[in-house]
């Protein structure tokens, strides 16, 4: 394991990450940490013969990588909900209170559903009574 | 498209023609004629030709969105709010369609780029490495982020606005209001994408127009519900959303960039929802920049000062080699 700093920041980092029941194969924590893997682990098979330029360029990389960091730090702690605060009246919408709620609530049952609700849900989609 | 307008909309055009200040006297002129120019069909329109349609068109210098908008407010839109009050809610479908012209310009110009090779037979257009055509742009969006000046990037980060202002439409009174605004704000871009498709790309075939604008609409449904689950659940479930969307989940994505953007939108949001529908409906807006964010993203978290010992993360599980 690098003994990098910025490293271990996106692993906690990441590990806090919301994990997508609906989207299993595009995961962001997953592909963060392939790149992060990609870039910090394989630290022997670098050119080691310019020692210097090699500790200059992880230098770059360690503060551009600890700003990405604080990014994701920064979207975990939902530093921009809590600084740019809606009203609970956007989240009840007028023209349909409970969109977001029937929204979340959809999403949450749609990766278990079985085929045969699936078919069944298609039709009452299709055949909508008033 | 001949012009469908019924007598109630004639009379209610010519009413609409008396209510404006004399200053119109062109557009008086041209919207007497509507009906019946509308009828002579012109097969070969100019390159932003206004959509054809009984409605009186835009002003086409602002309608390119270059200019800033006019203090006072545009006579059709004056004219159009006076009628409302005499005909009640008949017309707020032809209100809406003029408005959401304008306010889906504003969305359109965020990203916008143009290709000097298009329309030029004996010049190759520059492809980027999937393979899309490039062209050249400026503004944030185009130049700081990473994204590329493609069709893509550019019906993305349009949609992205329009889903700030098709959120903000959920706020209005009745459902029915809601779908008739979100409806044509809809109908506007996909016209225009269509309409660039076309002039940038030169797609001249209906077959692959058609297919890239179904795709277009797949996208659109897509973000909307995914926008949605991030403004309900959190920064960190919409910087997700905007992940997959607008950077098509790229490994090498600028996270500071990404989170700029939900800054920004959350920014945007918040100016939305306290704006009140009359300001909405007379298009009296103009969006930010997420550049402006930089100072927030940049704030140092505390989570960095945690020592790793007393918080330490749950270790991802091996990822599974592809």
């Amino acid at each position: 394991m690098s003994k990098s700093i910025a490293y271990k920041h996106y692993l906690r980092a990441l590990s806090h990450w919301p994990k997508d029941s609906l989207r299993p194969e595009c995961q962001f924590q997953d592909v963060i940490r392939r790149r992060v893997d990609r870039r910090f682990l394989p630290a022997s098979s670098s050119n080691a013969p310019n020692a210097a330029q090699a500790t200059a360029n992880s230098a770059i990389d360690e503060k551009a990588e600890l700003v990405q960091v604080n990014a994701i730090y920064s979207l975990l702690e939902n530093r921009y909900s809590g600084k740019y605060p809606i009203k609970g009246t956007f989240l009840k919408p007028a023209s349909n209170p409970t969109h977001y709620t029937d929204l979340v609530k959809e999403l949450e049952e749609a990766p278990d559903r079985s085929w045969w609700s699936l078919q069944v849900n298609k039709w009452k989609g299709f055949l909508r009574f008033q | 498209m001949a012009s469908k307008s019924c007598a109630t909309c004639l009379r209610a055009l010519h009413r609409q023609s008396r209510l404006i200040p004399q200053r119109a006297s062109r557009l008086t002129a041209s919207r007497a004629f509507t009906a019946i120019a509308a009828r002579h069909l012109d097969l070969n329109p100019g390159q932003n030709a206004a959509p054809r349609s009984s409605i009186p068109p835009v002003d086409p210098e602002r309608a390119e969105g270059r200019a800033k908008p006019p203090a006072s407010k545009l006579p059709s839109i004056n004219a159009a709010q006076a009628l409302r009050k005499v005909t009640g809610r008949a017309t707020e479908t032809y209100t809406a369609y003029g408005a959401t012209e304008l306010l889906y310009k504003e969305c359109a110009l965020q990203a916008d780029y143009s290709i000097p090779q298009a329309g030029k037979d004996d010049q190759e257009m520059p492809k980027t490495e999937a393979g899309e055509d490039l062209g050249i742009g400026k503004g944030w969006w185009l130049t700081e982020t990473g994204l590329q000046p493609t069709f893509s990037t550019w019906s993305q980060v349009t949609m992205l606005h329009m889903y700030l202002i098709a959120a903000r439409f959920r706020c209005f009174p009745t459902l029915s209001q809601t779908q008739t605004w979100q409806q044509h704000l809809l109908d506007h871009f996909f016209y225009d994408a269509e309409n660039r498709m076309m002039v940038n790309h030169n797609m001249h075939a209906r077959g692959t127009r058609n297919k890239y604008l179904k795709d277009l609409f797949i996208q659109w449904r897509g973000l909307l519900a995914a926008y949605d689950e991030g403004i309900y659940k959190g920064d960190a479930v919409l910087a997700a959303a905007i992940w997959r969307n607008v950077f098509k989940a790229n490994e090498n994505v600028d996270i500071k960039a990404l989170a700029q953007i939900v800054s920004y939108m959350r920014r945007a949001l918040k100016g939305l929802d306290s704006m009140p529908d009359e300001t909405l409906m007379s298009v009296d807006l103009q969006f930010g920049s997420p550049k402006d964010e930089a100072n927030v993203v940049a704030m140092k978290s505390k989570m960095m000062d945690l020592p790793f010992e007393k918080a330490p993360g749950k270790d991802l599980p091996p990822i599974k080699k592809a």
